[in-house]
């Protein structure tokens, strides 16, 4: 029982970190010996609903290309499709990966956890509890922080039209029977992430002093109550005590980070609390550069919008995504019109979160050679998902784990020779970045029976 | 082969009597070489080195340079191997020449005393109180008699499980609201206790505790909980901080309040839909309609300085809302001292704040104790205490905590002892107007049914256009009807579950209600066929309403019917008129529980959906010698399926495990186990790989009591030849070969039950006939109901269980009652008094 680390982190004042700052101090030491140290690797997914469906996300030049073979080449030889404008002065680092099937997953409006879990989780009105971690959690893990797992939101579900406060949007999983909570209330997140340098709550500082009393407290209760207990279990209480120890320790780290914290806290503003979709997006996003920037997270999961939201601000004031999934028109553009728009929309606030990450040296580059940012759909590829392939567009260096930045991949269609699937992809994916994992996630059993061997990364696209 | 759990014994006296775990390197030098040189080297040598040594390696082991020396750890690995298979008789293979049985036990028991020497006993003993080893103690010696010991378990904690929080949640909101949106509210407190990952019945005590991430969760529901229930007095509190009064926040709500209603005018002007907004803004006002319980405003809106008794009441009322007991003294004074300095530190208002929310996350509202407070019995032996038996005996059998006359026991001294929990017990058990939805999660945890909507199917297999998970959920109601009515009656229940040929298919079970139902649909029928129904429909060109006194008698025939409108009737005839038109009764919709389990969903009883003459009285005999018991359900079937095939190696070992009280080794490794794609062949012929000497040594426990199962196809479907998917079809229809469901039955001790099987419905009433499949029922009962893994030493609370339900003519009521008041149930042992 770690009784010493706990007794170290409960005997240190705020800020005074001498744990927290020990690692540092190694890192500077190596440094200063000459041996180049590698940062963090940082991770943003953009989950979007009603489907990127293929030809969306595809330069215009390959529309007569058939799909059923695999190519892979340069982006910047060909002309983007015109929603992608924002992404044109980062073709550098943009990639567009088409053709990974999905089918063991549950298509239809939304596969929740399937995307970023690779399992079958129907529901339109939330998923059966999740079967294990998903990748982006997984890869928190690799890359820990003060908030390891930052996950925000505009909204929830599927058909959700709660926009404040936690929300379940059942996208992400921390482990079996393990659903991650998103916060949908920018304000909230901002409280979270920088109240202790610029609360907007005016008993913000006097809920952090109480949080510390009922964290000490407790520490002091149960562990006189685990005196009374047989051996067996005073361990359960030992993984209580745990706990109080990692909140008590989440802090310690978020005050050492309060410089950090300073320099980058975003101007807080009405968007902060507007109730206007892309407002908040925006709010959301700022939020997501400025935790990357402070160092406070390396991973991000953000549920950027559902079926019931709308665009007003975009002007499509008649009709909510899920009516526009329909092809159902709006302020007289088609359904298809409209989904440029928004597809335009979610690019220029991806674009201006790559461009922040760009402006910061990081080594011999910049943060973002060493950040992905995905942006995929829990639906797949279209309003009702059908999951013979399952688009994604990446922005970012990939921190050069992986051989993405300025390509167009191509995987041969469902079915054909070396077909792969978002298994294949998600296991390369976590062993570019240091997880060893034979095979993430369940196998297609309509593959299966074809005798396809779907197990294991794809070599091709590790660096 | 009963080592581990005498073992079991030690460890948990040893762990009482809180002796440090003795490190590997203090104790190393005792090991006892000597007895190693004399028996267990020899031993090895005889019976293991021939496959395991140095000339062969059978699995990739090797045995023939092992250390005496156990601490050193190096080959500690294999050691557990060896004690395993010697334990369960695996090794040596049944064709090599066999030790004695006492050799065999001088081995096991010195690699056991050397295990727990070199400190390596421990983990080896977690491994054991998983469910899945339950089956590790023999039956035979279980229910011998021979077995002297004292019954009791182990004092512990048992967290809280996640059917326990939903309904404590509903409790806390229900108390406290006011109107039915709060109780929406509800939604935003989550599911803090997980529940196990594992199939069948796992909730056991010593697995179960309370991680980082239920402590979140607990703490971000406390606060939202408290946060709700202080609200207003904190909105009192912060006007008055600003110098200001309530007055002043009924106008600025009334700014609010202007607000939204000319967001809804705007909407409407422009003519959009304004349900979603009003929905928005109801839901954002909803908070404002909880009024904080006046001991609290006592302490938020007083002088900032509280009295004891003030405080106290206020601790009080909040522990009784969440379900726990009385606080005790120290409690009281512990929280009022956090209370006091907490006001002291930061105000009255996050004072109390904070203390509420203490006790939302603290280990006492997390666990229950089951310590053994209570008096000595002897033999090591505590009582539970009477506030411990209230606990445990509502948890037997409810989702809630201890009702109003276990806590008048409790204050009276009449919970004291095994009379008084008796009486307890056999009173919630009679009571129908208390819900004990334990029993029936039972048998869904025993058999697994309930799980049949988890197992993917692609709905186009089975039919187009319908969503099976409904279909499949339909099943399992079914089923669950059944097993109601079996317990209902309470005779020979185990041997009635598992070969009765009776069915519940689309029915609630109650065959008067159905009965009319089935007459007003009937009447309704009559009375409208030669009337223009056909016109009554929402977009009939020709457009047509009943009369007012057509409508009237429509209305009057049944409940149901109340709300008939015209469109209604259509609908009603529409689907009346194809029963109607060929004479045969109809089933009515209230029975369906959905469109698709009514029409398509009856294919998995063979059953066609407009050709059905439905049984108005049920349970009946649904197809004679084709199907018997809940192991010819859809239900269980489909539970124990794969994707797109059924499954008679999963099917096998869970009658092995459940039924024959059996083990099956875990599958090795070192095993690649697929099965060939040959569309050429029927799925048994394929599983024929498995019959290769090496895989078949595992196998041969499974596949016999699996394969007559192939008389049903993965959905459920009754067959006698079986569908070739793979191969093209010949004209419209697949191609299809004969089924071979012959099978195997060992391991029910019993000469005249085991032997070759036709098919299911062979095997499962020759498993109804055993008495070992009976012994096996009440163990897992045990283990559900007791929340850890039988020991040898509750050899007389299981034979005191099943003679209660033999003597009482096979009732689960009986047994029930006696688990519920033996040794095992009532009496702890292991907490320093």
């Amino acid at each position: 029982m770690a009784y010493t680390r706990r007794n170290i982190v409960k005997g240190l004042t705020l800020g005074a970190g001498l744990p927290v700052l020990a690692p540092i101090l190694a890192q500077l030491e190596r440094e200063a010996a000459g041996a180049t140290v590698e940062g963090p690797k940082r991770f943003v997914f953009v989950a979007v609903s009603s489907g990127i469906m293929p030809n969306e996300v595809e330069p215009p030049a390959f529309k007569d290309k058939s799909k059923d073979e695999y190519f892979n080449v340069a982006l910047d030889q060909y002309e983007l499709e015109p929603a992608m404008k924002p992404f044109e002065p980062l073709k550098d680092y943009l990639s567009v990966i088409q053709g990974l099937s999905g089918k063991m997953c549950s298509g239809g409006h939304t596969g929740n956890y399937g995307a970023l879990g690779v399992w079958r989780a129907p529901g339109e009105g939330g998923a059966p509890p999740p079967k294990r971690a998903t990748v982006d959690h997984m890869l928190s893990k690799l890359f820990p922080a003060a908030v390891n797992h930052l996950t925000t939101g505009y909204a929830g579900k599927w058909g959700s039209r709660t926009f404040e406060g936690v929300v379940y949007p059942d996208i992400s999983a921390a482990g079996p029977q393990k659903t991650i909570p998103f916060q949908a209330s920018p304000d909230i997140v901002f409280e979270q992430l920088f109240g202790t340098v610029a609360s907007k709550d005016r008993y913000s500082a006097k809920k952090l002093v109480c949080k510390k009393n009922l964290l000490d407290f407790m520490t002091e209760d149960v562990t006189k109550l685990q005196k009374a207990l047989p051996t067996q279990e005073k361990a359960k209480l030992d993984h209580y005590l745990d706990a109080l120890e990692g909140l008590q320790d989440q802090d310690v780290k978020i005050a050492a980070l309060r410089e950090s914290l300073e320099k980058n806290v975003p101007e807080f503003s009405d968007k902060y609390t507007s109730t206007e979709a892309e407002r908040r997006q925006e709010a959301h996003f700022d939020l997501i550069a400025a935790a990357l920037i402070s160092g406070i997270t390396n991973v991000v999961t953000m549920k950027i919008d559902n079926s019931a939201t709308f665009y007003r601000g975009l002007g499509i004031t008649e009709k909510s995504v899920h009516g526009i999934g329909h092809n159902e028109s709006s302020n007289g553009k088609t359904g298809f019109e409209c989904r440029d728009v928004i597809r335009r929309h979610h690019f220029e606030l991806i674009a201006h979160l790559a461009d922040k990450l760009k402006r910061v040296p990081e080594g011999e580059g910049n943060m973002l050679d060493n950040t992905m940012i995905v942006y995929i759909s829990p639906a797949g590829d279209r309003h009702h998902g059908k999951l013979d392939s399952w688009p994604m567009v990446i922005l970012g260096g990939c921190g050069k784990r992986l051989k993405l930045p300025g390509r167009y991949l191509q995987f041969p269609g469902y079915g054909q020779k070396d077909h792969k699937t978002i298994g294949n992809w998600w296991t390369s994916v976590l062993n570019a970045y240091g997880n060893p994992i034979k095979h993430y996630g369940d196998f297609d059993p309509a593959l299966m029976k074809g005798g396809f061997d779907q197990e294991g990364p794809i070599p091709e696209i590790i660096a | 082969m009963n080592k581990a759990i005498c073992r079991g014994c030690c460890l948990l006296i040893c762990l009482a009597a809180a002796a440090p775990v003795v490190s590997a390197s203090d104790q190393g030098s005792v090991a006892n070489k000597d007895t190693f040189d004399r028996v267990v080297n020899p031993f090895l040598n005889k019976y293991c080195t021939g496959c395991h040594g140095e000339t062969k390696d059978k699995g990739h082991i090797r045995l023939h340079r092992l250390s005496f020396d156990l601490a050193a750890s190096k080959d500690l690995e294999n050691w557990q191997k060896v004690l395993k298979q010697l334990e369960l008789g695996e090794m040596p293979p049944e064709e090599k020449p066999q030790p004695s049985a006492e050799a065999r036990k001088q081995v096991v028991d010195w690699i056991d005393s050397e295990l727990f020497k070199s400190g390596h006993g421990a983990a080896y003993e977690q491994k054991m109180q998983k469910p899945q080893y339950g089956n590790y103690v023999d039956n035979d010696r279980l229910f011998s008699g021979e077995i002297k010991e004292l019954a009791y378990s182990p004092a512990r904690l048992w967290r809280r499980n996640p059917s326990q929080f939903d309904l404590a949640k509903m409790t806390y909101f229900g108390v406290h609201s006011n109107s039915s949106r709060t109780v929406g509210e509800v939604d935003k407190l989550k599911q803090p206790f997980n529940g196990g990952d594992s199939e069948g019945i796992n909730d056991y005590a010593a697995l179960f505790y309370a991680d980082s991430a239920t402590f979140d969760t607990l703490y971000r529901n406390a606060e939202f909980v408290v946060d709700r229930t202080l609200l207003m007095a904190f909105i009192e509190y912060d006007y008055k901080s600003q110098g200001k009064t309530m007055e002043d926040w009924k106008a600025d709500r009334a700014k609010v309040l202007q607000a939204q209603a000319d967001e809804i005018e705007r909407f409407k002007k422009e003519g959009k839909t304004t349900r979603y907004i009003g929905r928005a803004h109801a839901e954002a006002n909803a908070k404002y309609n909880l009024e904080t319980p006046q001991v609290y405003r006592d302490i938020i809106l007083g002088d900032g300085n509280p009295t004891k008794a003030q405080m106290e009441a206020a601790i009080r009322y909040h522990i009784f809302r969440t379900g726990q007991l009385e606080p005790t003294q120290d409690d009281l004074d512990k929280y009022t001292n956090f209370m006091r300095d907490g006001i002291a530190k930061t105000g009255p208002y996050f004072g109390l704040r904070n203390v509420l929310i203490a006790i939302l996350v603290s280990p006492r509202y997390i666990y229950r104790s089951e310590l053994g407070l209570g008096k000595a019995v002897g033999d090591g032996r505590f009582m539970l205490s009477p506030a411990e038996l209230a606990y445990a005996i509502s948890y037997a059998l409810t989702d809630e905590k201890p009702d109003a006359q276990l806590l008048e026991a409790v204050h009276s001294g009449r919970l004291e002892t095994r009379e008084d929990v008796r009486r307890e017990v056999v009173r919630l058990l009679e009571d129908d107007s208390t819900e004990k939805p334990r029993i029936l999660r039972f048998f869904h945890e025993f058999f697994g049914y309930d799980r049949a909507p988890e197992v993917f199917k692609d709905d186009a297999r089975f039919f187009d256009g319908y969503t099976f998970f409904h279909v499949a959920t339909s099943y399992v109601h079914d089923t669950d009807t059944l097993v109601e009515y079996i317990l209902k009656r309470d005779k020979d229940v185990f041997k009635e579950l598992l070969s009765t040929d009776k069915y519940f298919v689309a029915h609630s079970g109650d065959n008067e209600a159905v009965k009319a139902e089935v007459e007003a649909h009937k009447k309704l029928y009559a009375y409208f066929k030669d009337k223009n129904w056909k016109n009554y429909a929402k977009n009939s060109k020709v457009k047509e309403q009943p009369s007012e006194a057509d409508l009237k008698y429509a209305q009057s025939l049944c409940a149901e019917f109340k709300g008939l409108k015209g469109d209604g009737i259509y609908s009603l005839m529409k689907s009346l008129a194809p029963f109607e038109e060929k004479g045969i009764t109809p089933f009515t919709y209230s029975q369906r529980r959905s469109r698709d389990a009514q029409f398509k969903g009856l294919m998995a009883y063979n059953i066609s959906g407009y050709d059905w003459d439905y049984p108005v009285e049920q349970p009946f005999v649904l197809a004679e010698g084709k199907r018997a018991g809940i192991l010819s359900h859809p239900s269980w079937l489909i539970a124990h399926s794969l994707n797109a095939t059924t499954d008679p190696v999963r099917r096998g070992k869970w009658i092995r495990e459940r039924l024959l009280a059996g083990t099956v080794p875990d599958v090795p490794i070192t095993v690649d186990a697929s099965i060939p794609e040959d569309h050429d062949k029927t799925l048994r012929e394929r599983y024929s790989v498995t019959e290769a000497k090496e895989c078949w040594k595992c196998h041969v426990k499974m596949n016999p009591l699996g394969y007559p199962f192939e008389i049903f196809d993965d959905f459920g479907r009754w067959r006698d030849r079986e569908i070739m998917e793979g191969l093209p079809k010949e004209g419209k229809e697949y191609q299809t070969r004969p089924i071979n469901a012959k099978g195997w039955l060992d391991g029910t001790g019993n000469k005249e039950l085991d032997g070759e099987v036709t098919d299911a419905i062979d095997l499962v009433h020759r498993l109804a006939e055993s008495r070992r499949v009976q012994q096996s029922f009440i163990r897992h009962a045990f283990r559900y109901w007791m929340g850890r893994n039988e020991l040898l030493s509750d050899s007389r609370t299981l034979i005191a269980a099943e003679k209660a339900y033999m003597d009482n003519g096979g009732s689960f009521k009986a047994m029930l009652i006696s688990l519920l008041t033996s040794d095992s149930f009532i009496y702890r042992k292991g907490l320093e008094h």
